[in-house]
């Protein structure tokens, strides 16, 4: 049996493929996201303890896109059967559900990174004028639009696959 | 809606400024506006900003040794006792800074001998006294560190000197070096091509080590000394409480000054003017009469180009969402205010959003118990106040799109007769469905932005822009739709009808659009780009989806963390106690985990569903920028002043 028969008869193995890229992307986003915010609000926060509150908020809002790969990894995993009690899936379904993870992996690490860049911005502008920090938390969410757009079609493609 | 405002001009005799201003501050409900020419009277104000100042740096230095404050409302206090606690504030702040300048003072000298007595280290084995170590006519002394690589290199170069080396690190070695002083400028210039850096003992006496030892003495007392102090600053933050108490006293007559400063004056008496909302004139001259009746109170509107600060009003259930107008921004005084207009769907799509009826009640009760308990103020108040109507709206929308703490409904339900009714769409079974729910709802709730905006524009007699600027898109929108409606087995007749809607429609937009340009070729560019804006709704429409996907996302991550409960649980089978010890562990985990994805969730939800009304709705109709309405009155932050 060569790797291609390996891998062609065994679907199982390309979903699973697919539920790590979800989740390990777009959490490896999340992490760096909340990490560079983090750093950010660190600063600000040594300055002044009481900005913790809208500091924190702003530091959370890159920490979506993890969830959303999670998501999507559980859901490919529970379909291919990989969460016990299920059947071995064809390849092709299997490659199907490789591919509806991507969305949501490299969609999730990228806008996660970017997401915490613009939160880190958000939370300097906290640090200078407080009561504006509703905008800053804007400013975050609007990248965030496009992780749960491919949360979206990630969950419209698994959704479609049939195994 | 946004509250009408009037201009107040008050003039009254000098001797009753104060008192007035106090009135007026007491009444809370006028805005002053600053006179023409300033009145000279800064250093009062100056004193009371001083003040301010000191009390609002002596509380922070207490805070954190205070004992923490406990949750709850502020205490009630009345202008009195807050007057009457205030020289003994002052003289409790005049003894922390005493304390806090003592404490800097033995830190400095410590952190001084500190620096001092580790430079000293490395020549602690020099046991001659260093007062001794005097250039005298025929010898001169070098004292300073070398590394060990300069002072092999030295000890080569065969000069007349006596070398001698001492402790330090290979990097920085302490060397003493004896010279004859017609040599002096020789040996010093070829230390120099070393690195040599020179080190001078300054006033000291005695040897390096007996300084060292009697630094460390010294250091010894100062520690005790500090520990003094630091024991002194931690009972005076038991009094904390007083300070911050006279702080906000001071940061009321503090405000009362500033605004005397911004009176206009004659010899005798002084002119006022100010906003005040139409509603509250007669509250503001029963004020002003109160302390005098030689006073003159004028109500009148605004003039052009007087700018009208806004404040808002609302009904009661409506109010908390001003708190999602002001973090965007007010309104324009002569727009219209979108609080009431928006509420509703908030509402709608917040439950939608977090879509799980045990986050909904644990939210509802949590943010409800959170308002009648510690009765929060302003902003907090309003936010709790969309959190627990959220929270509402979440139980309802859970039941109809969600499940119950990830668990389905059909679950929770099983065996009764309306097991199967809920909920009325699945996410993960029918997202078709769903999408177009959630983008249906979102062309209603733009639909409604535009039909503001074409309402907004016949209020001002602007009929072409109402039609052509706003209302041809809905139109056109609209004929767009029908385009689909034999999809959904609608007759074709309905597509026809629809496709000429969007054709007139269009050529409508596209005439609106260029009807300011001059040229021709102005006017067609301007007028496709005008039409070119379709694009923007259907980005729109799409951006609704996020109604569908995180719901979604509340439903899916719930079921894992129960699904994950369920492995764990599963794994202690064997015995009673194990099952039980399992079910401890388990349901502990659960709580936690549900708890944290419920916060997690709820601030997504509150942040998407303001942004639905940021973007989508306001973009259509929303005019941003007007000024907020500051009226001079009690801002306290540690105690609530009521008269």
């Amino acid at each position: 049996m060569t790797f291609f028969d390996f891998i062609g008869s065994n679907g199982q193995l390309l979903a699973a493929c697919g539920a790590a890229f979800a989740a390990m992307f777009a959490g490896i986003g999340s992490a760096m996201g909340v990490g560079i915010a983090g750093q950010a609000g660190a600063g600000v926060v040594a300055e002044d303890p009481d900005k913790f509150g809208s500091v924190l908020v702003l530091q959370l809002l890159p920490g979506t896109q993890g969830i959303y790969g999670l998501l999507i990894g559980f859901v490919i995993a529970s379909k291919a059967g990989l969460l016990g009690g299920g059947s071995a899936i064809s390849a092709v379904a299997g490659l199907q559900l490789f591919f509806a993870a991507l969305p949501i992996a490299f969609g999730g690490l990228l806008s996660a990174i970017a997401q915490g860049k613009a939160a880190a911005s958000g939370i300097m502008m906290v640090g200078k004028r407080p009561e504006e920090s509703g905008k800053a938390i804007i400013f975050a969410v609007m990248v965030e639009t496009y992780a749960v757009l491919a949360l979206l079609f990630s969950f419209l493609l698994v959704n479609g696959v049939a195994v | 809606m946004i509250v009408p405002m009037k201009r107040l001009t008050l003039i009254a005799m000098q001797s009753d400024k104060a008192a007035i201003l106090e009135a007026l501050q007491a009444a809370g409900a006028v805005q002053i506006i600053s006179a023409a020419e300033p009145t000279g009277e800064e250093a009062d104000l100056a004193k009371l900003e001083n003040r301010v100042q000191r009390l609002s740096s002596a509380q922070l230095l207490l805070k954190p040794l205070a004992p923490k404050a406990k949750m709850g409302p502020k205490p009630e206090k009345k202008l009195e006792e807050l007057r009457a606690g205030m020289p003994a504030a002052l003289q409790f702040c005049e003894e922390v800074e005493g304390i806090d300048h003592d404490l800097a003072a033995v830190r400095n000298d410590m952190d001084k001998r500190q620096a001092l007595s580790e430079s000293l280290l490395p020549w602690s084995e020099l046991d001659t006294r260093i007062e001794n170590i005097k250039s005298t006519n025929t010898t001169k002394y070098l004292t300073g560190m070398l590394t060990d690589e300069a002072v092999a290199k030295l000890k080569e170069e065969n000069l007349d000197i006596a070398l001698e080396v001492y402790g330090g690190t290979e990097k920085a070695r302490a060397v003493l070096i004896a010279c004859n002083a017609a040599d002096y400028a020789d040996v010093q210039a070829r230390v120099k091509a070393l690195d040599f850096a020179e080190f001078s003992f300054g006033a000291l006496t005695g040897t390096a080590a007996e300084n060292i030892q009697r630094m460390q003495a010294e250091t010894e007392a100062d520690k005790k000394r500090e520990e003094e102090l630091v024991a002194k600053l931690k009972t005076a933050a038991e009094s904390r409480p007083v300070l911050c108490h006279a702080l906000d006293e001071a940061v009321i007559d503090r405000d009362r000054e500033a605004a005397k400063q911004e009176l206009g004056a004659t010899g005798t008496t002084f002119i006022m003017e100010g906003w005040v909302r139409a509603d509250e004139t007669e509250k503001v001259e029963a004020a002003a009469k109160s302390v005098t009746d030689a006073c003159y109170c004028e109500f009148r509107e605004a003039e052009e180009e007087e700018n009208e600060p806004v404040v808002l009003k609302n009904h009661k259930l409506i109010e908390p969402y001003q708190a999602v107008t002001n973090l965007y921004s007010l309104p324009d005084y002569n727009s219209v205010d979108a609080t009431p207009l928006f509420a509703v769907f908030y509402f709608i799509f917040f439950g939608m959003m977090l879509s799980d009826t045990g986050y909904g009640f644990v939210l509802a009760v949590g943010c409800y118990l959170f308002l009648k308990l510690l009765k929060p103020q302003g902003m907090m108040r309003q936010l709790a106040g969309v959190l627990c109507m959220g929270g509402i709206s979440t139980i309802v929308m859970g039941l109809f799109f969600g499940c119950l703490f990830g668990v389905p409904w059909s679950t929770v339900f099983k065996g009764l007769p309306f097991e199967n009714t809920f909920p009325f769409i699945d996410s993960s079974a029918q997202p078709i469905q769903m999408l177009a729910l959630c983008a249906g709802m979102g062309i209603v709730h733009m639909y409604f932005g535009v039909c503001i905006a074409t309402w907004e524009c016949i209020k001002k007699g602007d009929w072409i822009g109402a039609i052509g600027d706003h209302f041809a898109w809905l139109t056109c929108v609209t004929g767009l739709l029908m385009l689909a409606a034999p999809m959904i087995g609608m007759p074709q007749a309905v597509a026809t009808a629809g496709k000429w809607i969007a054709i007139v429609s269009g050529v409508i937009l596209f005439l609106a659009g260029g009807r300011e340009s001059k040229s021709i070729g102005g006017k067609v560019a301007s007028g496709a780009f005008n039409c070119y804006n379709i694009t923007g709704w259907l980005g729109d429409v799409l951006s609704y989806a996020r109604v569908f996907a995180l719901g979604l996302s509340t439903g899916v991550i719930g079921l894992v963390l129960n699904t994950l409960g369920g492995m764990l649980y599963g794994a202690f089978q064997n015995g009673a106690v194990l099952q039980a010890i399992g079910f401890i562990i388990t349901g502990v985990l659960l709580v936690f985990l549900h708890a944290f994805m419920m916060a997690i969730n709820t601030l997504g939800t509150f942040v998407h569903t303001a942004r639905l009304q940021y973007v989508e709705f306001f973009g259509k109709f929303y005019e941003a920028g007007g000024k907020p309405f500051k009226p001079l009155k009690y801002n306290s932050k540690f105690v609530q002043v009521d008269d």
